[in-house]
């Protein structure tokens, strides 16, 4: 099901389909034999550019050694997305891939980190909130200008009490509708923010002030008098 | 402690396929009709065991039927539909099952993926969705796998407001199955308490009344016989058989997680009813080897002649087994 799915991702023109970690589910984790038979599976079937996922959630990590075959096995592998806290192990894949393909971590967090260890770049749902400022830490990490990458780096951070202190997408989903932005509601399992949350998204971003979002900042309901 | 009557060992039963890969349901309806014969019930298509999250509907309403048709009346038979995405999905196997006539429905917890831990008010949607619909017994599980919590109180509020929930099974250590039991007297609610294997003696010390294993699919004679002589004080069978069964237990965990890949190797080393189909993807039955070295343990351990002798001693209890035969 998975492979037709993605082949009509590649035929739609997107870059890449990206190829999630396997859940199977009641918590439980495959083996390295049942990974490489999983990874194999999907990338001889799927005929476009594809980018392997190593995510935490799933409760392990792939085997280096594996993600460095299919990278020589597979040409159509054009990127490795990696969302770990293990600071260490993106240094590893990143020694071990030798930049054949790009690597990107997972959220804002160790972006910097990431590009110094020869990534490419990150992930980030903050990228819904704040494009521009997102894809302005890459600039300037690109140009040399590593004091306002720094300065990004800082402002996306700053962004944590909207998009992740509430888990998942619920935080952004509030800030957008409150912005006036398109993103709507979560579709149930998840629920919307209380509504007693969203005065503090709105002032956390009036403090964060992003130039790109202050056409929505004016529409803001104002605050509450002390 | 419980009544040996009153208490229920369950398997995760095992769901064995062709070599083709499709559902064995002759196979099905022999391996729970053994777990019959040792006074175990089951527990259908369960998401761990039972590979429930690579069967599809279909596959699953077959096991149900071919479960009720086996076991009904005989031990208790209950459905585990497999960890949902959304509520929506637990209803539809829910309903399926309790469709088909099992005696309860297993609720496992929301697991919406990629690491989403619900919210205190997304867990209230979640199980009032499902039981706001569904009049059938239920039973309620609350599983360490989670990355969440499910807290206790909140599990005996669900029990208050909801009178079709009948079992809670716990698998979690043994702090929350007290803390869960301290609520639920604090409210007056009476319910069944289930643990897992691992703390299936301590929970039945403490009033439990069973627990869910997968282990009786391989030796289920051997553990309903451990399970009667701790409810009975027989101490002297209780030490002699505590060891063996965790002993096979801590064997099988060399080829675990999951539950499904040791389980299908220890039905074909033990020769049993679907023991040549092994497994469906994403799993791979491990090599030759693996199911060599699993073979010479469970020789060390004399598993076979065990349960030889712990079905002849059960068929000659007061509580005979033969008396659940077909």
């Amino acid at each position: 099901m998975f492979c037709g799915f993605g082949n009509r991702v590649a035929l739609s023109g997107l870059a890449a389909t990206q190829i999630y970690s396997l859940d199977i589910g009641h918590g439980n984790t495959p083996s390295d034999m049942e990974l490489r038979s999983y990874l194999e599976e999907v990338l001889d079937a799927l005929e476009g550019p594809c980018v392997p996922s190593i995510h935490q959630s799933v409760g392990y990590l792939y085997p280096i050694d594996l993600i460095v075959d299919v990278v020589k096995k597979y040409p159509n592998v054009v990127g490795i997305n990696v969302s770990t806290g293990d600071v260490q192990y993106i240094a590893r894949l990143a020694d071990a891939i030798q930049g054949r393909v790009e690597i990107h971590c997972g959220g804002p967090a160790h972006a910097l980190t990431t590009l110094a260890l020869g990534g490419t770049g990150y992930l980030s749902s903050e990228g819904n909130l704040a494009p521009k400022l997102c894809v302005s830490l890459i600039d300037h990490y690109r140009s040399g200008d590593y004091a306002q990458a720094e300065v990004a780096y800082r402002k996306i951070l700053s962004l944590w009490p909207v998009t992740y202190l509430y888990g998942s997408i619920r935080g952004t989903k509030a800030a957008l509708g409150l912005l006036g932005l398109p993103g709507g509601l979560p579709r149930p399992p998840r629920l919307p923010v209380p509504a007693r949350a969203l005065p503090e998204i709105a002032a956390k971003l009036r403090e964060v002030d992003l130039p790109e979002l202050r056409d929505g900042l004016a529409n803001l309901p104002e605050p509450a008098a002390a | 402690m419980r009544l040996p009557g009153e208490v229920t060992a369950y398997a995760m039963a095992a769901t064995p396929f062709h070599e083709n890969g499709a559902v064995d349901l002759d196979s099905y309806a022999q391996l729970l009709d053994r777990l019959c014969r040792a006074n175990i019930g089951v527990y259908l298509g369960s998401g761990g065991a039972g590979e429930g999250h690579a069967l599809t509907p279909a596959e699953l309403r077959d096991l149900y039927r071919v479960g009720v048709a086996t076991c009904k009346g005989r031990v208790p038979v209950a459905a585990n539909p497999r960890e949902p995405r959304t509520a929506g999905q637990m209803l539809e196997l829910a309903t399926a099952a309790a469709e088909a006539g099992v005696d309860i429905v297993q609720l496992y917890s929301l697991d919406a993926g990629h690491g989403m831990k619900p919210t205190p008010a997304e867990l209230e949607r979640y199980y009032t969705f499902l039981l706001d619909r569904l009049d059938y017994p239920i039973a309620i599980s609350v599983h360490a796998g989670y990355p969440y919590y499910v807290p206790p109180a909140f599990v005996a509020s669900i029990c208050s407001r909801y009178p079709q929930v009948q079992n809670v099974n716990v698998i979690m250590p043994m702090a929350y199955y007290l803390e869960l039991s301290e609520e639920l007297s604090r409210i007056g609610r009476p319910a069944r308490l289930y643990t897992s294997v691992l703390t299936m003696v301590e929970g039945l010390l403490a009033g439990s009344y069973g627990c869910q294993a997968a282990e009786p699919n391989l030796i289920p004679f051997t553990f309903r016989r451990l399970v009667d002589s701790i409810l009975t004080g027989d101490v002297a069978t209780a030490s002699r058989l505590y060891p063996f069964v965790y002993d096979v237990a801590r064997t099988v965990q060399r080829w675990a997680p999951s539950t499904a890949r040791w389980l299908k190797m220890g039905m074909s080393v033990l020769n049993l009813p679907g023991g040549n189909g092994g497994l469906r993807e994403p799993y791979v039955l491990p090599g030759q080897d693996d199911l060599d070295e699993m073979a010479g343990a469970f020789n060390r351990l004399q598993v076979a002649d065990m349960e030889a002798e712990s079905e002849a001693a059960l068929a000659s209890s007061p509580r005979s087994p033969a008396a659940r035969s077909t």
